[in-house]
């Protein structure tokens, strides 16, 4: 120790000799190591509940018997047999949306287990099915856009894009600190999804500004929406309300190609978004309560 | 410096699934957790695992979590005493004899000499440390290591702000009589 010592109480001079003691410097490497853990497991508890009620109560739809199928599809990954199952409820919950605002709210729901999915994925080493997973992402986060932009005029506007904005910061710092850990192979996707979710902080407020990957991105040459029609066609809203849509923003609707085995036109996995009706466009008729999946 | 009102704010909003929140939160209370386990564990490697995992304890049950600021404080810091009660028992369990390390410590630039000197003093405090009772130690590492008030002291030990007082009192003085009993005389 250098320099004079002040006067001190001995008890006060020992208190002092322990502070210093453990004033230890942290290494800031591991430091940041540690916060990406703990925003990872932060994010792993909160998505997990939001997505097993939502499965929970499409398999009260469908039938009891599909309530275990619900609990062993909730942590399957792209490739996993239940994969399918999962992808499934979702179109179901979709189907259960009632208006704008509830079709927002579903494909928040989607989103976050989007990112839920990236996060076990990394966690599990399982670095091949991330930029699929990071694809379906980045397409749900679009339909986010979309719907609360249909929304911006009406009396729940402010909620729902209020509750997409803070939901999407929380995905954004989750992103970031996947980016903290993650392989490079995974580092471009993690950035366009990082990129998209910040970019639709200000939906609702800001034109549009989504960086889709080129082959979701309807606006990209050469991309063809007929193509990539879902099988019954997208939903519009019906009842009364669908003549007060606002013009619909461009979305993403297309199934862009996948890099693994298993995914390819078919596979819809409830996620190509379905875009809000024009103003004073009646919604495509259909038998009373038939409402086609995605 | 964050209030105390933004501390609350923080856990409020950490609660109803704000990550961000949530980050500021482990940047606020990160640095004290890691010197309060740093003392108690003696290993920089063993202290930054449990620093984290102190937290991805906390960030899985947090939504059943239901007090302000400074509960979240005291709650952190009480699993972070519980870990390393675990990690004690585990260890004796398996019949390996803790040993009372010296904390690794950053040294900028200094003398050779100094850092014998800090080296030694750590060695003495830490074995000195072991030797006083749990209540004590607690409340010394606490206060001194990872600065907390005294009344968060209180709040992570669920004492009153009067025996908290009276066990620093007591620890100091207990430390200091176990120190000069050594007969290593303090630089």
């Amino acid at each position: 120790m250098t320099g004079p010592r002040p006067e001190r109480a001995p008890d006060d001079e020992l208190a002092a000799q322990v502070t210093r003691l453990w004033a230890a410097y942290l290494d800031s490497n591991r430091v940041a190591a540690s916060r990406s853990r703990a925003l990872i497991a932060f994010a792993s508890v909160r998505h997990r509940p939001r997505w097993l009620l939502a499965g929970v109560a499409a398999a009260a739809v469908m039938s009891v018997g599909a309530v275990g199928a619900t609990a062993a599809a909730q942590d399957a990954l792209p490739g996993d047999a239940t994969y399918r199952v999962k992808l499934g409820l979702e179109r179901v919950e979709l189907t259960l949306a009632r208006g704008p605002e509830a079709e927002a709210g579903a494909w928040l729901d989607i989103a976050e287990t989007r990112l839920e999915e990236v996060v076990r994925a990394q966690a599990e080493g399982r670095f091949a099915v991330i930029p699929e997973i990071l694809v379906r992402y980045t397409n749900a986060i679009a339909a986010v856009r979309a719907w609360v932009e249909a929304v911006q005029a009406t009396p729940s506007g402010p909620d729902v894009a209020g509750r997409a904005a803070r939901e999407l910061r929380t995905h954004e710092e989750v992103l970031e600190a996947l980016l903290e850990v993650a392989p490079p192979a995974a580092r471009a996707g993690l950035e366009r999804a990082r990129n998209a979710s910040h970019d639709a902080h200000g939906v609702g407020s800001s034109p549009p500004h989504v960086q889709l990957p080129p082959e979701a991105d309807p606006r990209a040459p050469g991309h063809s929406p007929a193509a990539d029609q879902p099988r019954s066609g997208p939903r519009e809203p019906v009842g009364a309300g669908a003549a007060t849509t606002p013009a619909p923003p461009t979305a993403a609707r297309s199934r862009p190609s996948m890099p693994t085995a298993g995914v390819g036109s078919r596979d819809r996995g409830g996620e190509t978004p379905r875009r809000p009706a024009a103003p004073g466009r009646q919604p495509e008729a259909g038998p009373p309560g038939e409402r086609p999946y995605p | 410096m964050r209030t105390v009102d933004d501390v609350d704010e923080l856990v409020r909003r950490a609660r109803r699934g704000d990550g961000a929140a949530f980050g500021a939160l482990f940047d606020l209370f990160h640095p004290a957790l890691f010197r309060y386990l740093l003392a108690r564990v003696g290993d920089r490697d063993v202290a930054e695992d449990m620093a984290a995992e102190v937290f991805v304890e906390v960030a899985q049950r947090l939504h059943r979590f239901r007090g302000d600021g400074a509960g979240f404080r005291a709650w952190l810091f009480t699993v972070a005493r519980h870990d390393v009660m675990d990690r004690r028992r585990a260890a004796s369990r398996r019949r390996i004899e803790p040993v009372a390390e010296v904390p690794e410590l950053e040294v900028e630039a200094d003398p050779v000499e100094d850092e014998v000197i800090r080296r030694l003093e750590a060695e003495r405090i830490t074995a000195g440390l072991d030797r006083i009772t749990g209540e004590q130690r607690d409340v010394i590492l606490l206060r001194f290591a990872a600065g907390l008030s005294l009344q968060e002291t209180a709040d992570v030990l669920g004492k009153p702000l009067t025996a908290v007082k009276s066990l620093q009192h007591r620890g100091l003085a207990a430390l200091r009589r176990v120190l000069e009993g050594e007969g290593v005389e303090r630089p």
